[in-house]
C-alpha cells in the first residue's frame, strides 16, 4: 500500500469517526416541509410577478389607448403598436425563460444540470443587455412617436417634461441593467469552469 | 399519497441528514451556520423532487446528487466571496470541533469545489462508477481526478 493510499484510509476512518460521533439535532423534518411548501422558488416567484406585471402594462396601455385617448394620426398609432410589440417581445422572452428555469433539475446528472443552468443564464443575460435594449429603444420611440398628438392636447412642455423624464427613467433603467448583466456574466464565467471542469478529457 | 410522500421525506431526512451535513460542513470548509444553512437547502430541494423519485438510483446516491448541485449552486451566489481563501483559517477557528477534524476540513475546504465533493464521496467509500453517474462525466476521468485530488490533499494534510 502507497503512502498515499494509507493516508487516505487513515482520512476515511477519520471521516466516518466524525459522522458517527456527531449527535445530530435532526429538528423536525414537517417543519423543512412547511418550509419548502411556503418557500416556493423565488427566482419562479419573480418570472411570474414580471411576466404578470408586464401583461397588466401591455393590456392598460392597450385599454388607456383604444378608449381613452384614441388617436387620430398614424405616427401615433404606429407609436402604440411599436410599444405594444416592446411589451409583447418581452413578455415572451419571460414566458421562455420561466420554461428554462423549471427545466433545471438538481436530480439529474450535474453536468446536466450545469449545461442547463448555462442555458438559463445565458438568455437571462441576453434579455438584460441586446434584447432590454431593443426593447426599451423601441419603447421610448414608441412613446416619442406619441409627442405630437399629446402636444395638442397636453401642451408642448408639459408633452416635452413628460418625455424628459422617459429618458431619465430610461438611463436609470439602463445602468440598473448593466449591473445585473456584469452579475449573470460573473455567474456564467463560474459555470463554464464548473463544465469545463466536468468535461475535462485526461490523457 | 401526499401521507407516503411526509413519511418517505421523514425517513430520508433521519437517514441520511448526517451526511448531507458533513458533506455540506467539508464543501463550506467548516463553517458550522452556512453549513446548516446549505443542508436545509438540500432538503427542501429533496422534498420538491421527492414526487419525482423512481427506483433506478439508491436513496442515497439520488440525495447525493440533490446534495452536489445544490452545493454547486452555491458557488454562483454571493456566498461563496465570503468562502475566498483567505478566510479559510478564518473560518475553521470558528467551528468547535477536534483539531484533526478542523485540519481535515480545512483540507478539503483548499481543493477546487468540484474536488471537495468527489473527494468527500470518496471518503464516504462511494464507487467509482457511482461517483460518475452522480456527475455525469465518464469514470477514466473521474479515476484521474481522483488521483490528483488526493495527492494535492495528502500534501495539504503533510505541509500545513
Amino acid at each position: 500500500m502507497t503512502k498515499n493510499e494509507s493516508l487516505f484510509e487513515e482520512l476515511g476512518a477519520q471521516w466516518k469517526s466524525e459522522r458517527n460521533s456527531k449527535k445530530t439535532d435532526t429538528g423536525s423534518a414537517a417543519q423543512l416541509i412547511a418550509t419548502a411548501q411556503n418557500k416556493q422558488l423565488s427566482s419562479v416567484k419573480t418570472h411570474v410577478t414580471t411576466i404578470v406585471i408586464l401583461t397588466i402594462t401591455l393590456i392598460a396601455i392597450y385599454a388607456f389607448y383604444a378608449t381613452i385617448a384614441t388617436f387620430q394620426e398614424s405616427l401615433s398609432i404606429k407609436g402604440c403598436l411599436l410599444m405594444a410589440i416592446a411589451l409583447a417581445t418581452r413578455i415572451g422572452l419571460e414566458i421562455f425563460s420561466l420554461g428554462l428555469l423549471l427545466r433545471i433539475d438538481f436530480t439529474q446528472a450535474t453536468s446536466i444540470s450545469n449545461q442547463r443552468s448555462i442555458r438559463f443564464h445565458r438568455l437571462r443575460k441576453s434579455i438584460h443587455g441586446p434584447f432590454m435594449t431593443f426593447s426599451l429603444t423601441a419603447y421610448i420611440a414608441g412613446f416619442f412617436m406619441l409627442s405630437p398628438e399629446f402636444s395638442v392636447y397636453l401642451g408642448k412642455t408639459t408633452v416635452a417634461l413628460i418625455d424628459a423624464g422617459f429618458v431619465i427613467g430610461g438611463v436609470i433603467l439602463i445602468r440598473y441593467l448593466h449591473k445585473i448583466v456584469q452579475k449573470e456574466k460573473q455567474i456564467l464565467v463560474k459555470m463554464h469552469a464548473l463544465q469545463e471542469a466536468l468535461e475535462a478529457k485526461y490523457s | 399519497m401526499n401521507k407516503t410522500l411526509h413519511a418517505l421525506f421523514e425517513e430520508l431526512y433521519q437517514d441520511y441528514l448526517p451526511m448531507v451535513r458533513q458533506i455540506s460542513l467539508g464543501y463550506v470548509r467548516g463553517n458550522k451556520a452556512l453549513a446548516h444553512d446549505l443542508a436545509q437547502e438540500v432538503f427542501v430541494n429533496v422534498w420538491r423532487s421527492l414526487a419525482k423519485f423512481n427506483e433506478n438510483s439508491s436513496h442515497k446516491t439520488w440525495i447525493y446528487r440533490i446534495t452536489v448541485n445544490t452545493c454547486l449552486k452555491n458557488i454562483r451566489d454571493a456566498k461563496d466571496e465570503y468562502l475566498s481563501d483567505s478566510n479559510v483559517e478564518e473560518l475553521s477557528v470558528q467551528a468547535p470541533q477536534s483539531d484533526h477534524s478542523n485540519d481535515l476540513y480545512t483540507a478539503i475546504g483548499k481543493l477546487a469545489e468540484l474536488d471537495r465533493l468527489i473527494v468527500m464521496m470518496v471518503l464516504d467509500e462511494m464507487e467509482y462508477g457511482e461517483i460518475s453517474h452522480i456527475l455525469g462525466i465518464k469514470e477514466g476521468a473521474l479515476r484521474v481526478r481522483i488521483h490528483r485530488a488526493k495527492k494535492q490533499l495528502q500534501e495539504l494534510l503533510t505541509h500545513d
